[in-house]
């Protein structure tokens, strides 16, 4: 079992959703007013967590790519913004690529290869992975307590 | 790539999360939602099916001392009855706590005498390697981790995200 193996295991669940329902499945069926409402008492949107996420995982892929600054410019501490519903398809079809891009970097990459900040390739794939489970797991959370659940296509 | 290393600094952040989620949740939150889904029985169900997958197969798990039959359960029982599992009295933060300092002390010498290589993974409800097994167990405990935070957040209760690290002791 090579390290290769196991980050593109890693990602493959996070994205299919094995014994969970899959990213793809929890945002597709969103429309704006959904994916910006907010749950009683919850202090973000999904359209808020999947912006957060979406940053994240670009953050990681930009640093894998060594292609410029992972933040963009943009600050890391303040990676919470409020999505205005007009917003929201965009950030939903930014996430999906950017899903997609770490995806295919699971093959052919020196996972020892350092990074950022010390980090290497394969710490930041896996990062991706078990980081994107956690919020799949808040947005579960949101759209059962928003009413929002099964999404379409089940649970 | 160490892949064991990778896994046990995994595994190690996600219990250090759910470490903060047990430490810092205000009692009322600790007991509230709608039986089966509260708050500690959430707290229980990742802690619990975290320990079973960590073993090599389903009949190498020893319970916890305070285990109780269907404690970990977040479902029916029986999906065609729709029976739920009978409503406990929830474990003490003080209980779990000593639980997930557990099941954290189980994470190095786990994995270490995991066959990573298998093609089964001795838990008999799946049926995938045991590398697989692994990632979904660590995936799981990250997701119920995730729905625990977003708890915490909406009773105002802030938690800092852990990325992989070392045994909490």
């Amino acid at each position: 079992m090579t390290g290769q193996e196991a980050v593109s295991e890693a990602m493959r669940q996070m994205v299919d959703g094995l014994d969970y329902t899959p990213i793809e499945r929890l945002i597709a069926d969103l429309v704006p007013e959904d994916a910006c409402r907010k749950p009683a008492g919850g202090p973000y949107s999904i359209a808020t967590i999947a912006w957060h996420t979406w940053f994240w995982v670009n953050a990681w892929v930009v640093a894998i790519d060594a292609s410029g600054d992972p933040f963009q410019g943009l600050d890391p501490d303040a990676s919470w913004p409020e999505v205005a519903p007009s917003e929201w398809p965009g950030l939903r079809e930014r996430l999906r690529e950017s899903l997609k891009a770490a995806t295919a970097l699971c093959s052919g990459q020196d996972l020892d290869r350092i990074t950022y900040q010390d980090r290497t390739v394969g710490g930041n794939l896996l990062q991706i992975a078990v980081h994107t489970a956690y919020h799949i797991g808040q947005i579960t959370l949101i759209r059962l307590e928003l009413g929002l659940w099964p999404p379409a296509g089940g649970d | 790539m160490d892949v064991q290393a990778a896994l046990k600094g995994q595994y190690h952040a996600a219990l250090a999360m759910l470490h903060q989620e047990i430490e810092r949740c205000p009692e009322d939150l600790w007991v509230s939602g709608q039986h089966p889904r509260n708050y500690w029985r959430i707290v229980y169900h990742t802690l619990f099916y975290t320990h079973l997958y960590l073993m090599p197969t389903v009949d190498d798990f020893v319970p916890w001392r305070l285990n109780r039959q269907h404690s970990e359960c977040l479902y029916e029982l029986d999906e065609d009855s729709n029976e739920m599992p009978p409503e406990d009295p929830p474990y003490s933060r003080e209980e779990l706590l000593e639980y997930c300092q557990m099941v954290d002390a189980l994470v190095d010498p786990g994995v270490d005498r995991l066959d990573l290589d298998a093609t089964t993974c001795g838990i008999p409800w799946y049926n995938m390697s045991k590398l697989e097994h692994q990632m979904l167990n660590i995936r799981h405990a990250q997701g119920h981790v995730g729905q625990l935070s977003e708890l915490c957040l909406a009773a105002g209760v802030d938690l800092d995200w852990a990325g992989s690290r070392k045994a909490m002791r």
